[in-house]
């Protein structure tokens, strides 16, 4: 078996190679080609696996720029991101007349993740160096709607990534099982691709679960797939970390997971009974996971993101610690209960505050009279009258998201 | 049902009020040609809300194939039931390419030949 993930195998290396959102990529291109000093950045937003890193990857290596990556999640007060991009947007000359190419690019991945209470004038300092580059920028985002990222939206051509359509990702699906001489059926590709709701990573990486090293594909393989509901990369995610044999390894799966910190010590805590059998080195890794824990909470209170890697050291410690005691196979639990019944609600949540405080400032009420006194009737006006609804909308600038919230009926 | 294509689309007077609506939710106007294009999907359902209401019918959005640039409907899409771009007008795949035998080939050689630089 490879030891090679799918998604970084068939990683495009050309533009030409990019699946979907041809209009996304056009766009793209074109801003990079007339770019010039002064000109806004470009935002790249949608929602996950659907090319946004990839495009601004190869483009940059196609356009013979040299591409400075940085990830916003992990980077997230001023200082540290002037200390990162600061010096290269604002002094590019040295790069191009050493090696004479076309200058450096700034790609800020996840930029949406500096925008929490931990934010200390993260925004300020995006905003600071996209107004002195003078190299392109380019910004990536899953949910740029964010009340915070206003002026960062402003600031930016903001360019739209739209789920993968079903029969592209299909034709993707099908080169890469071609490639690794898999005989798939047309149902099963179809079953993955419903699964990963448009999600190139996902799709990718639930193929390679299904299908690595074997000959042929069939639906009765990829049934047990349908109601994981896009767990596939977690599973991969948890079976490295689960599976490594030491702590430096344990440490490198953590880092390389993109599982929500407070979900990930969820997670590890629900999963380590059933992983591991030796009571006293389960103790003991309970006893790092309580650790772990205290830090997240000091974390959380103090919003000192530098006792990260502690947290992290610990949770590594707790897993590489329990492994010593030996280990059995089973199916991998996730996401934690406590979590998952927040997780469901969330989107909706954060919805529903958004449209309360567009209600709330347009009409000068507060939020929570909006919720109590507005909502209710405006649901029934979406519900029934679509003029007045469609009038309401335009005044309200709703996004369609927030009509679609208004007009769907409540269960009972 | 009455479909529209993003790229140029032609509507009665509409009126003031009406036409802010739109120009606010993402379509421009042309005053050369006289044709309205969606310049912004980000608020298509508000779009084919207020195209519905002003030609008081159903509204599709036209998809373009990226094979063979023929213009068609998510009506006639198998897999519009599992889309979660179902019709947002934007390239999609029609039908007849999608089942030829070779279609992963000429899908790759398409993507080669679509000249991004």
């Amino acid at each position: 078996m490879s030891d090679r993930m799918w998604t970084e195998k068939y990683r495009p290396d050309t533009l030409s190679l990019i699946v979907g959102n041809e209009e996304a990529k056009s766009t793209f291109i074109a801003w990079l080609k007339r770019w010039k000093i002064g000109d806004k950045a470009a935002l790249l937003y949608g929602p996950p696996g659907t090319g946004k890193t990839t495009l601004a990857q190869v483009a940059s290596k196609e356009f013979g720029y040299r591409l400075i990556e940085m990830n916003a999640s992990d980077v997230r007060t001023k200082e540290a991101i002037m200390r990162v991009a600061g010096p290269t947007a604002i002094e590019d000359s040295l790069f191009k007349t050493l090696y004479k190419g076309t200058g450096s690019m700034l790609f800020i991945d996840e930029v949406d993740g500096i925008f929490g209470r931990e934010d200390r004038g993260g925004v300020g300092a995006v905003l600071k160096i996209i107004a002195e580059a003078k190299i392109p920028i380019v910004l990536a985002a899953n949910d740029p709607w964010n009340p915070r990222l206003r002026y960062l939206r402003q600031a930016c051509e903001t360019i739209r990534f739209y789920e993968i359509r079903p029969p592209m990702l299909i034709a993707l699906l099908k080169r890469i099982c071609r490639s690794e001489g898999i005989d798939a059926d047309k149902e099963a590709l179809q079953i993955i691709v419903e699964n990963s709701r448009g999600d190139i990573r996902s799709a990718t990486n639930d193929l390679q679960s299904l299908a690595e090293g074997r000959k042929t594909l069939k639906v009765s393989d990829v049934e047990r797939l349908s109601p994981r509901d896009r767990q596939a990369d977690v599973q991969e995610t948890l079976r490295k970390i689960f599976l490594a044999e030491n702590f430096k390894q344990a440490r490198r799966a953590l880092d390389e997971s993109d599982i929500d910190y407070e979900m990930l010590l969820q997670t590890l805590h629900d999963n380590l009974p059933f992983k591991y059998v030796d009571p006293s080195t389960l103790a003991s890794a309970y006893n790092k996971l309580s650790q772990a824990d205290v830090f997240l909470g000091r974390i959380t209170r103090t919003q000192s993101w530098s006792l990260l890697s502690y947290a992290l050291e610990l949770m590594a410690a707790g897993i590489a610690s329990a492994n010593e005691g030996g280990y059995r196979s089973a199916q991998y639990r996730f996401p934690p209960y406590k979590i998952m019944l927040l997780a469901r609600t969330k989107a909706e949540r954060e919805l529903k505050k958004n449209l309360c405080l567009r209600v709330g400032s347009k009409c000068h009420v507060s939020s929570r009279v909006a919720n109590n006194d507005f909502l209710p009737f405006m649901k029934v006006i979406f519900r029934n009258d679509a003029s007045l609804a469609s009038s309401i909308a335009s005044w309200l600038q709703l996004e369609g998201e927030m009509v679609k919230y208004l007009k769907q009926v409540e269960a009972s | 049902m009455k479909v529209v294509t993003k790229d140029s689309f032609r509507l009665p007077y509409l009126g003031r009020e009406k036409y802010i609506e739109l120009v606010r939710s993402g379509v421009t106007y042309d005053k050369k040609t006289g044709t309205f294009s969606i310049k912004d999907a980000d608020n298509i359902d508000r779009i084919k809300l207020i195209l519905s209401e002003i030609l008081n019918d159903d509204i599709a959005f036209a998809q373009k194939c990226f094979m063979c640039q023929t213009r068609f409907t998510c009506t006639v899409c198998e897999f519009s039931n599992i889309c979660g771009t179902r019709d947002i007008p934007l390239y999609c795949i029609c039908k007849p390419c999608y089942n030829k035998p070779d279609f992963v080939e000429r899908y790759f050689t398409r993507l080669k030949s679509s000249r991004l630089r």
